[in-house]
């Protein structure tokens, strides 16, 4: 466990969201405990903010919600993926990887 | 950790939205059941793991009203997709319930495209001409035209335009009305002289009349108050824009050139904007100042001469002053100095006008009674026309009404069909008030479509001589249109909506089509009864017009119109002095007489319908003669007048060389004038003074003995009685006007045009460097005096003719859809005995008991408008038998037509196949 968790970067957490739907439709929590697991906690993810990235992406219809009901038998929101929020997904995560390789070139030791 | 993963159902929420804040909390809830599981799992405590969870979400508050915001967003933002989806959807099964029924949707929309296109048209033409003031005249309220109202026994009340110069001055200086008064005066004149002078229409206006009007030179300037003087030997002129482009091909260097425009030579300073034509609305192209300009057009004494009547007034009221006080004040003026001249108009008053014509003196109703002189004729028959064409509108729309009626009355199964499956009534209204809405629109375009070639027909026929750029679609039309649209859509998509509203759905979803569904709806005989009215007053409207234009025709003018020409050519500068005038006169006259293609000539100094001259006259032993509103005339003419005009002397004798200068002073009156000066008696031999000058006494001219009395003419108006005329020898006129024309008779069997060419050729050939010489035949005059009948007769006419075609297919569509759904009752009385001629004999009386009462409400409502249209006509009672009878008849006619066909089609049933049929 790291002792403390790194900032998101603006913008970063839309990305991860939308790529995390791509393995399926999940709720709110789904996908918080999907990054977390991934990233293996290096990232502070605000449950919060997280939410109020997937209300604006379901603004922007790049998801779409639905209610329904889980294993557990308990309502929860679903969240999908569309059409345009995969193909917003290529976008950013070609503009991530182009970010990041300028920037860690710079960064590279000499 | 278990990846929650697999939605085992996904369940549809019906419709109803449940509230945001709702699904907020819920899903923020279902969050923190679930970290709160999560750390419990991990091993925390309750109380350990709510505030773990709490600290890891962040400010719930917070987050909280952060979504609810961008959820409204959201949720604003759908609703409205959801509605304008629903609008989509409502739209596209519009136009498939529309295409579905495709003939009756073509013609409603040919109706209406007929109906609000004629509208449109109309209006675009009276927004024009009655409800703006002219182009590029400002609107400035304290801005008015002058009028003068007179009156007179025999006239009544009569609004004129002009005034003479003495009262432009006295309104301008001693009436304190007004900031500023301008005058403006247009004539024709020659544009250059010689084989290249060009007849131009001139205006004279005083320098103020421009800053007056509000309006700005397109190039250059107008005149300054300087150059408008009398004495000014390098006077300004002002070329109007479409002038300088067809004279000058908008030439940028026409600053500074000089013209000559009859005897005077001007300098061009400035070109008016495209449109403009001063204060009224007829082609101008070119003015230059009134006063520098004046003399030469009129006399030397124009400044003090009460005699013309010739300058328009416009002026500014002062704005601390009503209306009504600013007209007492000129009235007030006006008399004074009317009455100091001894004028016959010290008892007329001044009225101040809006530069509107519709809002003019006595508004509206003044236009279209004719009584006020604020619109032209032509703008009066336009008014008119927009009321026929607004009936013609209100025809079409019910036309329409009863087609979508009958529409309805066979879609009452689908429509209570609809109601039972639970649609809203409000749904179901907005649904057939979108599809008469679609109809009207598309009606609407096309109709838009239609403005400008009607406008440019209706401009070559009835506007004439006006300037009206055509059928532009400007903001106003358009707005106009879009305005019928709507109302004719509603109104029109409000009957089937009544018929909706009172029906039984469950006995509507019982009864088979054809029973019950066509009860004698009140409504449809309403709107088919309405129709057969209004297409009858119509056609009341044109038999009238009609009758008169046949009685105008029929008149004899005192003149052979189509035979006679006037020949004029501006001497001013040419010949010098009154000797070498009349010499060039005397010659002109002599070598026109002499051409093979001419039957005779003479001289005169007024022409008919064009030009008129008075002089009030005394009467010996008469205290005073009746004000007449024009008039008296007089005209100065020589010995051949009467023969070349074709006027009969009915009693006495014409003139001869004899009666010259030096001889008695003699006189031939027409009969008006004779029952003028000596009602009762024989005018014959009897005399009278002319007043030459108001200032001698009245009998220091010579008593002028009547030697002749010629036949009723109508050489000044149209008006029923004939104008009183006096006509005097050339060599005794008693002013030496220095105004002539040439009154040419074409010879018998030589069409007047060639004898046109020949006066012409051969006046131009007088030499001297004549201006431009202008033949025009008698019938001109004549036929712009009568084209306001023509044009009603033509447009009333052809509106009637529509309106009843158009009531006529609606009566049909009526009694075809009614007799196909008594189709059954028509084959069990056919299998009772009844003959084919029967049924047919009832369906014709089913179209008569449509007809009839459309034809009495129609008589009713023509009998209404007749005080109304009693100036319009000419020698015709607007009570006409013969014309009523005459329409009665054809409205009968038509709709017995329109039945035939479903008469014929009821008796040739077969009964045993109606009897089968449900």
């Amino acid at each position: 466990m790291p002792d403390q968790p790194l900032e998101l970067l603006q913008g970063t957490l839309d990305v991860l969201i939308l790529k995390t739907l791509t393995w399926g439709p999940t709720h709110g929590y789904g996908v918080a405990h999907s990054i977390r697991q991934k990233t293996a906690d290096e990232l502070r993810i605000d449950d919060g903010a997280l939410y109020t990235s997937l209300h604006r992406l379901e603004q922007r219809k790049w998801v779409r919600s639905e209610w329904g009901v889980t294993d557990q038998n308990r309502r929860a929101k679903f969240y999908s993926l569309t059409k345009q929020g995969r193909a917003a997904l290529v976008a950013r995560t070609e503009q991530w990887t182009r970010y990041a390789t300028a920037v860690s070139r710079v960064l590279q030791p000499a | 950790m278990e990846h929650p993963r697999g939605i085992r159902r996904l369940l549809r929420f019906p419709a109803g939205r449940r509230p945001i804040e709702r699904e907020i909390d819920d899903e923020i809830a279902f969050h923190f059941d679930a970290t709160v599981a999560e750390f419990l799992a991990q091993g925390l405590t309750p109380e350990e793991a709510r505030r773990e969870a709490a600290r890891r979400f962040g400010d719930v508050t917070q987050v909280r009203r952060d979504l609810h915001q961008i959820d409204s967003v959201s949720d604003a933002q759908e609703r409205r997709a959801d509605r304008i989806g629903a609008l989509v959807h409502d739209v596209r099964s519009a136009v498939r319930a529309l295409a579905k029924d495709r003939r009756v949707s073509l013609f409603v929309i040919f109706t209406l495209m007929l109906g609000m296109g004629a509208n449109a048209t109309m209006f675009g033409i009276v927004d024009r001409l009655l409800l703006r003031p002219p182009p590029h005249v400002s609107r400035d309220p304290l801005l008015a035209s002058i009028f003068v109202r007179r009156e007179s026994r025999d006239f009544g009340v009569f609004f004129g335009r002009s005034t003479s110069y003495p009262g432009y001055v006295a309104l301008r200086d001693q009436s304190g009305a007004f900031s500023d008064v301008a005058a403006y005066w247009s004539t024709v004149a020659s544009l250059g002289r010689g084989p290249n002078a060009v007849k131009v229409n001139a205006g004279l206006a005083t320098a103020n009349f421009f800053p007056m009007l509000g309006v700005r030179a397109q190039l250059g300037r107008f005149f300054s108050s300087d150059e408008d003087r009398r004495d000014n030997s390098k006077p300004p002129a002002v070329l109007s824009h479409g002038f300088w482009a067809r004279q000058f091909g908008s030439d940028a260097q026409i600053l500074g050139r000089e013209i000559q425009v009859n005897q005077g030579v001007y300098t061009i300073v400035g070109v008016a904007p495209p449109g403009f034509n001063g204060a009224a609305l007829y082609p101008m192209d070119v003015w230059i100042p009134m006063n520098a300009a004046a003399a030469e057009y009129t006399n030397a004494t124009f400044e003090t001469y009460h005699d013309m009547r010739w300058l328009e007034v416009v002026a500014k009221r002062r704005d601390d002053l009503s209306p009504e006080a600013a007209a007492a004040r000129a009235t007030a003026t006006y008399q004074r100095v009317m009455r100091d001249a001894r004028k016959s108009d010290s008892a007329s008053s001044i009225m101040l006008a809006s530069m509107v014509p519709a809002r003019g003196v006595e508004g509206l109703s003044g236009v279209l009674t004719g009584k006020s002189g604020s619109g032209s004729l032509s703008a009066r028959v336009s008014a008119w026309l927009s009321i026929v064409a607004a009936i013609v509108l209100a025809i079409a729309c019910a036309n329409v009404a009863n087609l979508l009626l009958l529409r309805a009355a066979r879609r009452r199964r689908e429509i209570a069909l609809r109601l039972a499956l639970g649609i809203s009534r409000a749904r179901l209204a907005a649904q057939l008030l979108m599809e008469s809405t679609i109809l009207a629109a598309l009606g609407g375009a096309a109709a838009l479509a239609l403005v400008p070639p009607a406008t440019g027909l209706l401009r070559a026929t009835l506007l004439g001589r006006l300037d009206i750029a055509a059928g532009r679609l400007d903001a106003r039309l358009v707005l106009f249109t879009l305005a019928c649209v709507l109302v004719v859509g509603i109104a029109a998509g409000l009957a089937p909506l009544v018929l909706s509203r009172r029906m039984d759905v469950s006995d509507a979803l019982k009864a088979g089509v054809r029973e019950g569904s066509v009860r004698r709806s009140r409504l449809r005989t309403t709107l088919l009864v309405m129709q057969g009215a209004l297409s009858m007053l119509l056609l009341v409207g044109a038999g009238l017009f009609v009758r008169s234009l046949r009685n105008v025709a029929r008149l004899d003018l005192g003149f052979d119109p189509d035979r006679v020409m006037v020949a004029q050519v501006d001497l001013s500068g040419v010949t010098k002095g009154r000797e070498a005038f009349e010499d060039f006169w005397r010659r002109a006259q002599e070598r026109v007489a002499a051409l093979p293609s001419v039957g005779a000539a003479a001289q005169s100094v007024t022409t008919p319908l064009e030009s008129g001259w008075a002089l009030d006259i005394a009467v010996p032993g008469r205290d005073s003669l009746p004000p007449l509103a024009n008039g008296p005339y007089i005209n100065a003419v020589s010995p051949d007048y009467f023969k070349t005009m074709g006027m009969r002397i009915v009693r006495g004798r014409g003139f001869t060389a004899a009666d010259d200068a030096g001889a008695a002073y003699v006189s031939v009156i027409s009969d008006s004038m004779a029952r003028y000066l000596f009602p009762g008696q024989d005018a014959l031999g009897k005399c009278y003074h002319i007043v030459v000058d108001d200032n001698k006494p009245k009998n220091s001219t010579p008593c002028v003995t009547v030697v002749g009395i010629s036949q009723k003419t109508h050489t000044h108006e149209f008006r029923e009685g004939g104008a009183p005329e006096q006509f005097v020898p050339l060599p005794q006129s008693p002013r030496l006007l220095q105004w002539r024309v040439l009154m040419v008779r074409a010879r018998e069997g030589v069409p007047p045009a060639t004898t046109a060419m020949d006066v012409r050729r051969t006046l131009q050939s007088m030499g001297g460097n004549l201006p431009f010489a202008d033949v025009r035949m008698l019938r001109d005059p004549v036929s712009v005096e009568t084209r306001p009948w023509e044009l009603g007769a033509t447009m009333f006419g052809l509106f009637g003719v529509l309106a009843l075609i158009i009531a006529a297919v609606g009566l049909y569509s009526t009694i075809a859809y009614e007799m196909a759904q008594r189709a059954h009752e028509f084959g069990v009385r056919q299998a009772l005995g009844a003959r084919r001629g029967d049924v047919g004999r009832l369906v014709l009386g089913r179209a008569l008991r449509y007809a009839l009462p459309g034809l009495i409400l129609g008589v009713g409502l023509a009998l209404l408008g007749t005080r109304a249209v009693r100036t319009l006509l000419f020698d015709v009672s607007p009570l006409d038998p013969a014309v009523y009878v005459g329409v009665a008849v054809t409205l009968l006619a038509a709709s017995l037509l329109a039945a035939i066909g479903p008469a014929r089609r009821a008796g040739r049933i077969d009964p045993i196949a109606a009897l089968r049929e449900e």
